[in-house]
């Protein structure tokens, strides 16, 4: 896979502006906690992949140009709809779980990227690139928390990253069709 | 600031449904299970045999062939075209050369029907139509030269090396500056038809020619790497084709003249072209491997693809394989061994056939939709003649 599509995904497509809201929680440990099994999980599916692929018999092109396709669904959400409201904060114990790892972090769409890696080249890229998702939507989730309505400017970014994740996910798209 | 105990209900079976519907969608519409087959080297030889066991007897005593055979109504469609014959009594050439015997006689009978209708000009010779109001199509001289290559490898019978130049001169004498190919020659003219291509004529005819260049080296390998050079860089977009031509025909000729003595003439161009062939044939091995027939599949994959286009997709694959860059790629080996599992499991058999209302006619052949086409045979012969010559692993 194009290692830049797969940061440009894993970072557009966890999409900060439009996850802040659904990351429902008040403390950081939690977050925290959601945020490294995601990165673990991403981790497993990429390991896994080949295994699970050949079980399913699908070969690493078409897991990537089925990855695309779902990507650039949810690119061009992305960009035409409004970003979530705010949603009632979760007390839970397992708050860890959800709403923070499902379905913030750990996202069908991303799975799928991390399921097409190539066992030789592709797995340091999707952890990294996993990594580089959660802390970005981390990071705006503490600076701005998530009870507040996105400002305009925010619902602009969302859109700009909902188009980067269209372009990253055509890359990935082509990678699997001009594939041996 | 409202808060809740739990996650609210809806909230959770929303994200779940999105996993369901993600991975139930993507397995059901877009990564359908890549059905491939099993391919063992008794298999091969069973399915050569068989379909040169279909060419034996669907022979006519003229050394023609059923052209295009109709298993419901058991008929021919009653028209013969010499590309498609020359082509089939190469396949059965190679098969010869692979061992089975009995497809030299077949191919024998099919050349001397073949020979009757050579025409000669000034310096060269070609296959004209069977109806004289035809122009030549190019491709049943590439393929008819093709065709005598082999057999010349097979018997080391060196009695047709002049009639071998003749035809060569004639494909050269329609190849243009450029490297485009003209598809027919007209006799009345006397001249090639400039404004005509084909997809396929420019590949046969570049095959030929460098297989030629290995026979007889020297005046040959010029007008090849021309047309080797149009076909890598300006053929699809001159010749308005899109999407870009799946070329096996070129794939065969790459592979011929990576054997050339000498340095390689495969340049950084040529060989960026084997590398776009190898993707789209994979490409198209990957798609085809997803259809089974059912309705579901044919709703959203469609129907199957002929045995022709099967059998060339794998020709191609294997062609390519012999190149150096590609030679390690175990994906592409892999896509090669997909087809010819699909090739063998697609095959008719004796079970199969004895319940049709001709099983001499449609053992061994790979039928679609109820029909049936020499080059179904020929393809996939010559696949997995190829195959069994290279090995099931690499």
């Amino acid at each position: 896979m194009t290692v830049w599509a797969v940061f440009v995904a894993f970072a557009a497509a966890s999409n900060p502006v439009r996850r802040r809201t659904c990351l429902s929680v008040q403390d950081t440990s939690s977050v925290a906690i959601g945020g490294v099994l995601a990165c673990v999980a991403y981790t497993v599916i990429a390991v896994a992949g080949v295994t699970v692929r050949d079980a399913l018999d699908i070969s690493a092109p078409n897991a990537r140009v089925a990855a695309g396709l779902v990507l650039v669904a949810v690119g061009l959400h992305a960009v035409v709809a409004s970003p979530p409201a705010p949603q009632l904060t979760v007390t839970a114990s397992t708050r860890w779980l959800m709403p923070v790892l499902f379905p913030v972090f750990l996202r069908p769409d991303l799975a799928l990227v991390a399921l097409a890696a190539d066992r030789a080249t592709d797995i340091a890229s999707v952890v990294l690139a996993a990594v580089v998702g959660v802390v970005l939507v981390v990071t705006w989730w503490a600076c701005r928390g998530s009870s507040s309505r996105g400002s305009m400017l925010e619902r602009a970014v969302g859109v700009v990253l909902g188009a980067a994740t269209v372009i990253a996910a055509t890359r990935l798209l082509l990678d699997g069709v001009f594939a041996v | 600031m409202r808060t809740v105990e739990a996650l609210p209900r809806r909230r959770a079976l929303r994200a779940l449904a999105a996993w369901v519907l993600t991975f139930g969608l993507v397995r059901t519409l877009i990564a359908q299970p890549e059905q491939c087959g099993t391919v063992t080297p008794a298999g091969i030889d069973h399915a050569i045999a068989e379909a040169v066991g279909w060419a034996a007897r669907t022979q006519q005593p003229d050394g023609r062939w059923i052209y295009r055979y109709d298993i419901h109504t058991d008929s021919d469609v009653a028209v013969y075209e010499f590309v498609r014959h020359a082509g089939l009594m190469m396949s059965l050439y190679q098969a010869a050369s692979a061992g089975v015997t009995e497809a030299r006689q077949v191919a024998e009978r099919a050349d001397a029907y073949a020979r009757e209708h050579l025409v000669s000009g000034p310096g060269w010779q070609a296959l004209a139509p069977l109806d004289p109001q035809e122009q030549y199509d190019l491709g049943a001289t590439s393929l008819y030269l093709n065709a005598l290559l082999f057999r010349r490898e097979l018997t080391h019978d060196t009695g047709d090396d002049a009639l071998l130049d003749e035809l060569g001169h004639f494909l050269v004498a329609n190849i243009t500056p450029s490297g485009a190919l003209a598809a027919y020659w007209d006799p009345r003219a006397n001249a090639p038809v400039a404004t005509s291509s084909s997809p396929f004529s420019t590949g046969e005819a570049l095959w030929a020619i460098a297989r030629l260049e290995n026979v007889h080296p020297g005046e040959w390998r010029e007008p090849a790497l021309r047309v080797a050079h149009y076909i890598a860089t300006v053929r699809d977009e001159a010749e308005h084709r899109w999407p870009d031509v799946p070329d096996h025909w070129a794939s065969h000729a790459l592979a011929e003249m990576n054997t050339w003595p000498g340095p390689t003439v495969l340049d950084e161009t040529l060989v960026r072209y084997a590398h776009h062939v190898a993707d789209l044939e994979s490409l198209e091995i990957r798609y085809e491997s997803q259809r089974t027939g059912s309705l579901f599949s044919r709703l959203t994959r469609g129907q199957i693809a002929l045995g022709a286009g099967v059998g060339a997709l794998a020709e191609a694959i294997l062609a390519l394989e012999s190149l150096p860059s590609l030679a390690t790629d175990r994906d592409l080996h892999a896509r090669a061994s997909c087809a010819i599992g699909l090739l063998l499991h697609r095959q008719t058999t004796a079970e199969q056939a004895a319940h049709m209302r001709n099983p001499e006619r449609t053992r061994g052949a790979w039928i679609r939709e109820g029909v049936t086409q020499i080059d179904d045979q020929q393809h996939t012969m010559t696949a997995l003649v190829m195959m069994r010559e290279q090995g099931l692993t690499r």
